[in-house]
């Protein structure tokens, strides 16, 4: 009985390790980026103006704004909350009465309460940007001189960024690219191609994760029909726990080197496995659309997508291979008898 | 006929009983992951995955709980020998009064070791919480009792080959008390990881606070996320139960019958 506690909690303290090395990855790979802006004073208009590039949709869609607040105690570290509603939502800017310092891009969607990190944008990188609208392509007459729109179809929208900022803004891209009306949020969604490779680049190492777990579910699997009979299985549940030692001095190695884009992780859960699949449907197949068309730069990129997808499966399997081979020859090999 | 009846009534109350300290857990179980919505795991991913400050802070408090429990064990086995095995004017009055200490509620003695703490400029610091649960008597009462149960023959034939105190303790008295020692550890553990007035009392940040605290701090709207950081501070208490189940009871039974 107790030698069976100690396997299954062998296993419940190896998960809890994992896991606390893991989530410290996941809160900074989760926190989103956002940039600050102040009110301006124009001399046409009375009073402080903000952009309509500061508003957000709250829970229930509808545009706010948003501040950045120190938080105490449980709630430590910079967090965002909605800002008082002194200010008029007009037809091209927001009078703000009453706002001060608001947030106006972020780099994936955040909720009132949630821990942010602050940045500016001055840090550039050539990018290029894969719009897609549902409801057509309306582009602004008046494109920024470091846009060049590369194809375009019905309902996608392939440009090329120079000088683009080195953390992707989805909101920043939109407003660069589209039209802008008050009172209704944009239902056009913009990807940066380098967020997608940067993604895609690391899915090698992310499958690592789960087939090092696969790897110890297996290990211990093993080790716990090894328990039968300990006396003469003595070395191999060492060697199996000195395996499974070894997995989580490896994680941190392994997580340090792994960087995700903020632009393309899922609001609240980074395993939601349904946000990835629609938006990466959504990317892939206008990329296809583009690379139908003869695009190379989407080429390039869908083809780099295959080849990771698949080296990643790979990756994934091959920690599970692993085990597997050490549990047989564990047991093609010889007994050792008891001291 | 009557001890058949007897018997029945026994059984309904124990089964009763056992419903009603295992309801609670096991409605802190399936509500975690379980509401009238449907199953959800995302309580248990924000404890384990999504937020670090769960984990952090369980760890913490496990080495603040091992810390203690080897504390109290080390200072409660030199206690506990020297009131079972020496005999010393005021040993009886010296014991009856750790046996007060002991029934005091934790409440009474919160203000003198606040008071004490922080003169000795510890306020604030894991020592605060650690320093005062070393030395609650409980561990040396139990130690004691089930010193007192090693026949003197065994403690005089170590003697004359020349054992000294401490190595008659080390060497005989331990190993053959070692139900008491990890009942003792247990009482301890599960005392220095169910604190709750003292890391408010000892401690300004709401960061350095044990999970047996930040439970309260979690969002008392997301009960579920509540629920699921419940199962992860019942992880040791659950591990040690299960593992040192006969030592515990023995030990218990040790203290009991002397």
């Amino acid at each position: 009985m107790k030698r069976k506690v100690l396997c299954v909690s062998s296993l419940a303290v190896w998960f809890l390790i994992f896991s606390t090395f893991f989530s410290l990855r996941v809160e900074r790979w989760m926190t989103p980026i956002v940039t600050e802006c102040v009110p301006t004073s124009s001399q046409s208009s009375t009073g402080a103006r903000l952009s309509l590039d500061c508003l957000f949709p709250d829970e229930e869609g509808l545009p706010v704004l948003y501040q950045t607040y120190e938080g105490l105690g449980w709630d430590a570290g910079l967090r965002v909350k909605r800002a008082s509603p002194l200010y008029t939502v007009m037809e091209d800017s927001i009078a703000a009465g009453g706002v001060d310092r608001v947030v106006q891009y972020a780099s994936k969607e955040f909720t009132a309460g949630e821990r942010v990190t602050v940045t500016d944008l001055k840090a550039t990188r050539e990018d290029l940007y894969l719009a897609v609208c549902p409801t057509g392509v309306r582009l602004r007459e008046d494109l920024p001189e470091n846009i060049e729109v590369l194809a375009q179809t019905e309902n996608a929208l392939l440009a090329r960024a120079g000088q683009a900022p080195q953390i992707f803004m989805p909101k920043q891209a939109v407003g660069e690219l589209f039209q802008r009306y008050p009172f209704t949020m944009p239902d056009e969604r913009v990807y940066s191609l380098a967020d997608v490779d940067s993604f895609f680049s690391a899915l090698p190492l992310a499958a690592l994760l789960p087939g090092m777990m696969v790897f110890v579910l297996l290990l211990w699997g093993g080790s716990f029909s090894f328990l039968k009979d300990v006396k003469n299985n003595r070395v191999r549940l060492l060697l199996n726990g000195c395996f499974m030692a070894a997995t989580l001095l490896v994680l941190p190695l392994l997580l340090h080197f792994l960087q995700f884009p903020s632009s393309l992780l899922p609001k609240s859960s980074i395993v939601e496995v349904s946000h990835y699949i629609r938006e990466f449907t959504e990317i892939l197949s206008s990329l296809r659309h583009f690379a139908a068309a003869g695009v190379t730069e989407a080429q390039a990129s869908l083809s780099h997508a295959h080849t990771m997808l698949w080296v990643s499966l790979g990756v994934i399997l091959l920690p599970a291979l692993l085990a597997a081979a050490v549990l047989v020859l564990e047991r093609r090999g010889p007994r050792t008898t008891a001291a | 006929m009557k001890h058949t009846a007897f018997q029945v009534v026994s059984a309904l109350f124990a089964i009763l009983l056992a419903i009603a300290s295992l309801g609670p857990f096991c409605y802190v179980l399936l509500r975690s992951f379980a509401s009238w919505e449907g199953v959800s795991f995302q309580p248990y991913y924000q404890v384990f995955w999504g937020q670090s400050q769960y984990l952090i802070r369980f760890w913490k408090s496990l080495g603040m709980s091992c810390c203690v429990g080897v504390g109290q064990l080390a200072i409660s086995a030199l206690a506990g020998f020297g009131f079972a095995r020496y005999r010393f004017k005021g040993r009886n009055t010296v014991f009856f009064l750790l046996t007060i200490l002991m029934v005091l509620p934790v409440q009474v003695t919160l203000v003198p070791n606040y008071i004490m703490l922080n003169q000795l400029g510890l306020l604030d610091t894991y020592a605060a919480l650690i320093l005062p649960l070393i030395f609650v008597p409980l561990g040396t009462f139990i130690l004691r009792q089930s010193f007192l149960s090693i026949p003197d023959s065994v403690m005089d034939a170590a003697m004359l080959d020349g054992c000294g105190a401490l190595k008659i303790l080390w060497r005989v008295a331990i190993p053959m008390n070692l139900s008491g020692m990890v009942c003792a550890f247990l009482l301890s553990f599960l005392d220095a990881w169910n604190m709750v007035e003292q890391p408010i009392a000892y401690l300004r940040e709401a960061n350095r606070y044990p999970i047996s605290v930040a439970l309260v701090y979690v969002t008392p709207s997301d009960t579920a996320i509540q629920l699921a950081c419940c199962v992860l501070v019942a992880l040791p208490c659950l591990f040690l139960f299960t593992f040192f189940n006969r030592e515990l009871v023995e030990g218990i039974t040790l203290a009991e019958v002397k």
